[in-house]
Order: C-alpha cells, then structure tokens, then sequence
C-alpha cells in the first residue's frame, strides 16, 4: 500500500482516499504511525469544534443545523461522529450520520462515523488523528460529535479548539448541573430543546452554575432552527478569539491546565494501543505483563519528563 | 471488530423492521453497523458508504423495484471506483430476479424464513475478503 500516494490524493481532496486514510488509523499499528508521520499537524485547534452532551440532548440534530450554515462557506465542513462500542458484543451501531442524510451527497460536506473502540472517554483512541486527515484533505472546521456523555468523558477538550456542551430540558435540577463534569471543559453552554417546559428552570440552573466560572447559555431549537444564528455567531467569535473566553478574559489557568492533560494522554493513548496491538497474544505470562508496564512506561516518560 | 456495514432501505418503502433487526443482530455479532434510514437514493448510499470506507452495503428492498436499484447502485459504485464493496440485499424478491441479481453482482439475496447464522457467516466472509483486499488486515 503506498501511503504517499494515499495522502496526496487525500490532499488534493479526493474522498475514497480519505476515507481509507482513516481506516488505516483506526486499524492502528504500524502503518498506522508511518501514515500519521506524514500528515501536518493541526495548524490551529481553532479549526476544530466539539458537540458534547448527554444521550438525546439533541447533538446530531442540531450538528445538522450547523452543518447546513457552515457548507453554505467557502472551505468544506468535516463532521468526525463518535458512537459507543458495545462493551459485551464488540460490534456498534453508527447512527448519528441518519441525521444528516440531507447532506450526504454535498461536496462540502466529509462525514465519517467512528466507533469508541474501548474509550470511555466520549471520543475513540484513533479521533485526533482522524481530525486531522479531515483537516489535511481541507475541511475547516471540523466538527467532532462525542459518545453520550455527562459527568464523565471530557476528553473532547484535549482535541477540539472549542468545546460546545448541550443539555435539555428534563435531564435533571440545578444539583445536576453542580456536579463536575463537561460543563467544567465547555466554552458554549447550549440549552437544546428550549421550547419544551422546564426550559426557563433550566437556564435559571445553568445561569447559577456559571456564575462561577462566566461563560453564555444559548438557547437553540434544532427542529425549527431556533437559536442557530446567534449559536454560530458564538462559534465564530470563539474561532477568532482563540484563547480567550466569550467575556474577552484570558481561559483561567485550571481549566487550561485540564486540557493540557487531555491533550496530551490523547496522544498517549494511541501509541500505547498501537504497542499491544503489536503483541499478537493477549494471554499473557506475568513475565510478559511486566514487560509491557515497562514498555508503557518508557512510551509515557518523555511526557511526564519534557 | 469485524467490519464494517452499511445497511439502507433504498427507495419508497417504509417498513423497516427487518432492516433495524439485521442492524441490531450484526452489532451484536461484532459489527461496526451504520445504519442510514429509509427512502434513501441510491446516490446517497453510495457516497456513505464510500465515506464510511464500509465493507459492505446491506440493503433491504420490499417495494418491488430491486432490479432497477441494484443496477443504479452498481453503476455508481464503479463510476467512483468503489467497485471493491461487497453488495448484498434482501427483501421481497422473487427467484428468477434472485438469479439476475446474482449474475449481476449481488453476492447475496436472502428472503423470509433465511436463518440469522447464515446471513452473519457470509457477512463476516465478504467483510473478511474486502479488509484483507484493503491491507486492513493481514490474517
């Protein structure tokens, strides 16, 4: 397989070579780091937005809405959709990309649903990379959906710029919304389905919980394309002002910090797959387990050692 | 991991249960299944499954209009060079347009009463085929 000419063509933006770019990343292994080698890192993570929230929050549905604005621009819109892997089964169902199916033929628009593979951070091992093939074959933003997630999985915030959390009516009072979780990492806090009742307790709850840090609540409707205007004209705001929160305030050094640690076990995390992926027999003898604890540790110390 | 599947119910026909339960059934057999929903175009199909880079195209079709569905669906497929993706179908379909499908390409056509293990085994058989075509696998 020639991976050069793979990603030239990726590159000059042809789809199938793309597509089976990432492939080779999710597959992992060796091919995968010499493919990865090749590609430019990320010129900017502004470029590249994340949609979290809890399962039925809306995610996809109002990703649609987005989509629709943003492939109307110059540059195409990349769309990476992370789905759970079944944790007894192996297998998933990808069912975000149903949401999108208006766009499935638009040139502008590159969508690739993704599996969780054994994260459980809301994002799969091979996400980042696969960002940014989407960025190398020319789409600006990226947009990254998570895995249903809420008090956990924040991992998001190590790959995107921008962080967009979404909740709904219904999930839960204001003790929810005190307790840790992606609100601690969301730069745009979107209150979906404002038009159901328990959308004003809501906001009231979310307006408490972010008196404490700033930040600002749009609320959206992703059936009637309510609030969608004002969401992307927070987004691009966001994209320009790279580094600092909607107030115009430098991001406060703990959470900067928090995404510095997801950042960079996101890069960890795949090469120590890559690694045991290498040894082909899981079954392992405490002698050989020992040995990889080292492997990892020495893969892990020029990190924890810059 | 085995694979990776798209399943679609293409063209004007609605009932999708078998659809969902070939879906939920691959899932549990290992399968990564995306699922794209019903009156789908065969243009749509095609250029999801080429961006999905999926294994194989699973489609069910109870509306009468197979034969005219597989041929859009073969033509667009070779048009993009995507000719590498497995085809099979099921549904509604009598045995003479079984053969035709057949000696065009479909690797598979199952009807009521098919069994679930029969249809997995060749699912695993032609996802196997296509990742080891594809280097994305070597065993």
């Amino acid at each position: 397989m020639n991976l050069t000419a793979i990603i030239a063509a990726l590159q000059q933006g042809d789809l199938r070579a793309l597509a089976r770019a990432i492939s080779i990343v999710e597959a992992g292994g060796a091919t995968a780091e010499a493919l990865l080698d090749q590609v430019p890192l990320l010129a900017s993570k502004a470029d590249v937005v994340g949609i979290t929230g809890a399962p039925g929050a809306g995610k996809s549905s109002l990703l649609d809405c987005l989509i629709e604005v943003y492939k109307q621009r110059d540059s195409r819109v990349g769309v990476v959709a992370v789905d759970p892997t079944s944790s007894v089964h192996d297998g998933a169902i990808l069912g975000d990309r149903i949401r999108w199916m208006r766009h499935a033929c638009s040139p502008n628009v590159v969508i690739r649903s993704l599996a969780s593979r054994g994260s459980l951070g809301g994002v799969s091992a091979a996400t980042a990379a696969v960002v940014r093939l989407l960025a190398a074959a020319g789409c600006r933003p990226v947009f990254v959906e998570t895995v249903g997630v809420g008090q956990i999985g924040s991992e998001i915030a190590g790959i995107a710029g921008l962080v967009v959390a979404l909740t709904a009516p219904g999930l839960g009072d204001d003790i929810q919304m005190m307790k840790a979780g992606v609100l601690d990492v969301a730069d745009l806090v979107v209150l979906n389905k404002a038009d159901l009742p328990g959308a004003s307790a809501l906001h009231s709850a979310l307006a408490a919980e972010l008196e404490h840090r700033g930040g600002r609540i749009i609320s959206t409707n992703a059936i009637d394309g309510g609030g969608v205007a004002e969401l992307v004209g927070a987004i691009d705001e966001l994209r320009h002002a790279a580094g600092r929160t909607p107030n115009g305030h430098p991001v406060d050094r703990s959470r900067l910090e928090a995404r510095i640690v997801e950042h960079s076990l996101a890069l960890l995390r795949p090469r120590l797959r890559a690694r045991l992926a290498t040894m082909a027999n899981l079954n392992l003898p405490p002698d050989d387990l020992a040995r990889i604890l080292a492997e990892a540790h020495e893969t892990s110390r020029p990190l924890s050692n810059p | 991991m085995r694979g990776k599947i798209l399943i679609a119910k293409p063209g004007l026909d609605g009932h999708d249960r078998g659809a969902k339960y070939i879906a939920r059934c691959l899932r549990d057999d290992g399968f990564e299944v995306v699922y794209t929903g019903i009156r789908r175009t065969p243009e749509e199909i095609v250029s999801s499954a080429i961006q999905e880079d999926v294994d194989v195209i699973g489609l069910s079709i109870l509306s009468g209009a197979h034969l005219e569905i597989f041929a859009e669906i073969f033509r667009l497929l070779k048009e993009r060079g995507a000719g590498d993706i497995a085809v099979v179908g099921g549904g509604i379909i009598p045995e003479p347009d079984i053969i035709t499908l057949r000696a065009a390409g479909v690797r598979a056509i199952f009807t009521p009463g098919s069994s679930l293990e029969e249809m997995l085994v060749l699912f695993r058989e032609l996802a196997g085929e296509t990742r080891r075509q594809r280097g994305l696998i070597t065993s």
